[in-house]
């Protein structure tokens, strides 16, 4: 089995056009026979998880895809990766369709499940690395370069030799992108692979995507986590009951509902008077009297205002004593999206 | 096809990793492997013992039966050895883990198998092995077996692993549909599996009618080792071992990719 | 005993087979795959004794008998593995358990029998069902019924002390499942469920008797054969006394592990 390559055909790496998924929700009966009862009632309710998307993404792009929950994220990566057939609409991944040639896509894919793993649960880390590179035909050379490189970004060597279901979910997610990306494929999709990490080991995560990304590979993250997009992509593409309400570069995306990050300062004393911070770009937010007269809460665009500029700003009024950096909700975005 | 060859070096890649895992705790493992192993031996002994008592089962004397259980118990060994996650299929629908099988550039079922094995499982088969040679040996002495059929009996347990992979192939492609199949599996595993072992012509005639239809075991060693000991049938059932075998494996690997079909437009 | 610990072990219990009755529909189909084993064991039977039986041991007989242990199997034999000790050791939910007010002892078997109140409702009476419908099954005779009923919670009992044993051995061994199978095994061989004991070989027929094994299957068959009464529970009797005194003790140093070893 060879590696092949795929032709990106006019600069379009992955496209969608006007995919639609339906799911047929059936009516749930419990009790004892509640399935023998299910195949006698055919009730169903449709559900459009996917109504109409439509994307391109050029080669080298790294594209955010974005949601609430139930937005139809999982189902598009899905129907991408050739785990799900559309209902109505075409997907071509590098000229390919993975409807037809799921397996030829599959190739040339590198997929990350947040919530699953795709290691080999009882044996150690580097066994599935082994494994994996025998199965997409990656050869010695190749493979060792793929593991050292992982290991300097990603220090993937301590984990080596420690079996799968003894990791930390971090240590997991880490070995799980290594896996994903041991054949080098030209497409990597990611399904919230942050969720549930801690500060540091997003970071570690991060990082590592920009350089793979750097490298030329395109990458499509889908997450409802905000910051992620900051960090990392150029070009988000927001999703909400299964329509596409925004695809464009984060910079736009910040112009229309300007991605406002919420400080919370609380004092030694009751601050001074929070006046002179609307002159200064701030927006002082009246709803948090829960946490009493020492502290003071403001929304800031932090395109114009750093993080340390803000706190030296709000110091100007007293003495912190504990600061509180709340992103925005992605509901709260989106609710202003409209 | 360079993909055999691939995945072979993959499965035996596989495998080797597998037993250095368990032998992680030998002890235990090793344990585990006798006290199994033991347990069948155990049903054969029970048979023996009976047999200690009386002249016969179905006109079947003890090591004529031990042909039956030998092959049927290597059969057994080898399909739960490299059939294990296929046994264990019903975790990979119900907690949605077959996504992670589809993204990869081979048939499902292949990736799927090569998850994990069950060397322990061999311990099965080992003890399958010394029955169908105690018993083998017994009958060439007293003449009732000749060396030819003999070799063709050894042959059996592949053809016999065979047909209970694709009994179990059906049964987890259910879970498709029915999510849970652990109670299938004990109607079209288990307990054919244990009925194969004994002479077929002892059962209602219903219970023989299903082992060589719908769950075909009788041709897993019952009907080509009755020709061969001279009590009935033809020279044609020494094929039908492969021949069930083949047709079996192709109508369940049929309704595996049904199951998928549909998995993929409705999506669990 | 006080009244506290007693009502505990009847919330145990109750909770247990409440927890069971959600499996049931599934189970009861299973009891039709299960009643294959049945079936085959009794055409071995059949066969083996179409010339004739041995002593009480003939084809109507044996039928019966192989109905009856198959039946009481899932009430003495198929139980949760290691009754549960060893998930909770692998979770750590042991130590809590060990905590609690009412002995380790008292608050596993009282679940547990629960899950087997549960199983002898929904798994051996629809066995016999079966049985009865397709094999025939003899009625015992009225006389034998009390040491009958006697024996079954004895056996019972008595089922889930080894069980109990095998899954205290997980504090010093954590994989049991050798255990686990070496009991099936002992109870399926010597233990007669699917030979009467006096028909094996050599000395293993007596060892047969004397063991623990016997107090399961094969003497509340013989009774409910009519081939034994109040002699049948002797055995039992002294096996359960002896296994309770085995399985507290054992608790005790179970306990004392923990301690030195931690969570």
């Amino acid at each position: 089995m060879e590696y092949l390559a795929l032709e990106p055909r006019s600069q379009v790496m992955i496209e969608a056009k006007n995919l639609v998924k339906i799911f047929f929700v059936a009516k749930r009966f419990n009790g004892s026979f509640g399935a023998v009862k299910a195949l006698f009632n055919r009730e169903a309710r449709e559900v459009r998880a996917v109504d109409d998307i439509s994307f391109k993404i050029a080669p080298g792009d790294f594209v955010g895809y974005v949601g609430p929950n139930g937005a139809g994220k999982s189902t598009t990566i899905k129907m991408l990766a050739g785990i799900l057939h559309p209902s109505d609409g075409e997907i071509l991944i590098g000229g390919v369709s993975p409807q037809r040639h799921r397996r030829q896509v599959a190739k040339n894919l590198g997929v990350v499940f947040g919530q699953r793993t795709q290691l080999w649960w009882d044996l150690p880390v580097v066994e599935s690395y082994e494994l994996l590179a025998a199965m997409y035909g990656v050869d010695r050379e190749r493979y060792l370069a793929a593991m050292k490189r992982f290991d300097e970004l990603l220090g993937i060597g301590e984990l080596l030799d420690v079996p799968v279901r003894k990791l930390s979910l971090g240590q997991r997610m880490r070995a799980d992108i290594a896996a994903a990306l041991l054949h080098d494929p030209p497409v990597l999709f990611l399904d919230e692979p942050t969720i549930g990490l801690d500060v540091v080991a997003k970071d570690h995560i991060r990082s590592f995507l920009r350089e793979v990304n750097a490298r030329g590979t395109t990458v499509l993250l889908t997450t409802h986590d905000l910051s992620d997009i900051e960090e990392l992509c150029r070009r988000v593409m927001v999703v909400n009951h299964g329509k596409l309400v925004f695809d464009g570069c984060l910079d736009a995306l910040r112009a229309e509902i300007g991605v406002p990050t919420q400080l919370t300062v609380d004092y030694t004393q009751p601050p001074a008077n929070g006046e002179t911070l609307s002159g200064l770009g701030f927006q002082v937010v009246d709803g948090d009297r829960a946490r009493g007269p020492n502290s003071l809460t403001v929304a800031f665009d932090r395109a114009l205002i750093s993080a340390s500029d803000a706190i030296k700003a709000l110091g100007e009024l007293g003495e912190i004593k504990d600061v509180h950096l709340t992103e925005p909700a992605i509901e709260q975005m989106l609710k202003q999206l409209y | 096809m360079g993909g055999i060859g691939q995945m072979m070096a993959l499965y035996s890649r596989l495998a080797k990793a597998s037993i250095r895992a368990r032998m992680q705790y030998k002890a235990n493992f090793i344990l585990t492997v006798l006290m199994d192993a033991a347990l069948f031996a155990m049903d054969f002994l029970l048979i023996a013992a009976i047999l200690y008592r009386f002249d016969s089962i179905g006109g079947w004397s003890v090591f004529e039966i031990g042909l039956l259980y030998g092959t049927a118990s290597m059969a057994r060994g080898v399909y739960r050895t490299f059939g294990y996650e296929l046994h264990r299929f019903e975790s990979y629908i119900a907690e949605g883990h077959f996504d992670t099988l589809m993204v990869r550039p081979w048939p499902t079922l292949l990736v799927l198998l090569t998850r994990n094995l069950d060397p322990g499982r061999l311990g099965v088969a080992a003890q399958g092995g010394l029955v169908l040679g105690i018993s083998c040996h017994a009958l060439l002495k007293a003449g009732a077996l000749s060396g030819g059929a003999m070799v063709y009996i050894w042959t059996l347990p592949l053809w016999g692993a065979a047909i209970f992979f694709a009994i179990s192939l059906a049964t987890s492609a259910s879970a498709f549909w029915l999510t849970r199949i652990a109670d299938l599996q004990v109607f079209t595993m288990y307990a054919p599996m244990t009925a194969a072992s004994y002479p077929l012509g002892i059962y209602p005639a219903s219970l023989r009618a299903l082992l060589h239809t719908a769950l075909p075991v009788a041709f897993a060693g019952y009907v080509p080792i009755r020709f061969l000991l001279g009590k009935g049938g033809s020279a044609f059932d020494l094929v039908t071992p492969v021949l069930v075998a083949m047709a079996a494996l192709y109508v369940s690997y049929w309704f595996w990719r049904l199951g998928e079909s549909g998995y993929q437009s409705t999506g669990s | 005993m006080t009244p506290t610990t007693l009502a505990t072990y009847l919330t145990l219990f109750r909770k247990a087979y409440r927890k069971q009755l959600q499996y049931r529909a599934a189970h009861m189909i299973n009891n039709f795959a299960s009643a294959i084993f049945g079936f085959v064991y009794i055409a071995i039977w059949q066969s083996a004794t179409s010339q004739g039986g041995i002593g009480p041991y003939n084809a109507e007989t044996m039928t019966w008998y192989i109905a009856c242990t198959q039946g009481l199997l899932w009430i003495t034999t198929f139980l949760t593995h290691g009754l549960g000790i060893p998930e909770a050791i692998r979770t750590g939910a042991v130590s809590l358990e060990m905590m609690r007010p009412v002995g380790f002892f008292g608050y596993v078997m009282s679940r547990e029998a629960g899950h087997n109140y549960y199983n002898l409702w929904f798994r051996t009476v629809p066995l016999i069902v079966i049985f009865v419908a397709t094999v025939g099954m003899r009625v015992p005779a009225p006389a034998d019924i009390p040491a009958l009923v006697i024996a079954i919670v004895i056996g019972s009992y008595t089922g889930l002390c080894l069980a109990y044993i095998v899954g205290l051995a997980a504090f010093w061994t954590i994989e049991v499942r050798w255990a686990h199978y070496l009991n099936h095994t002992l109870v399926f061989s010597i233990g007669g469920s699917m030979i009467p004991i006096e028909l094996l070989p050599g000395s293993l027929g007596p060892l047969g008797l004397a063991l623990p094994f016997s107090s399961l299957v094969y003497y509340p068959t013989r009774i409910y054969l009519g081939l034994a009464r109040f002699d049948a529970l002797v055995v039992p009797t002294v096996w359960a006394v002896l296994l309770t005194v085995l399985c507290l003790s054992m608790t005790r140093a179970a306990r004392r592990r923990l301690e030195v070893q931690g969570g």
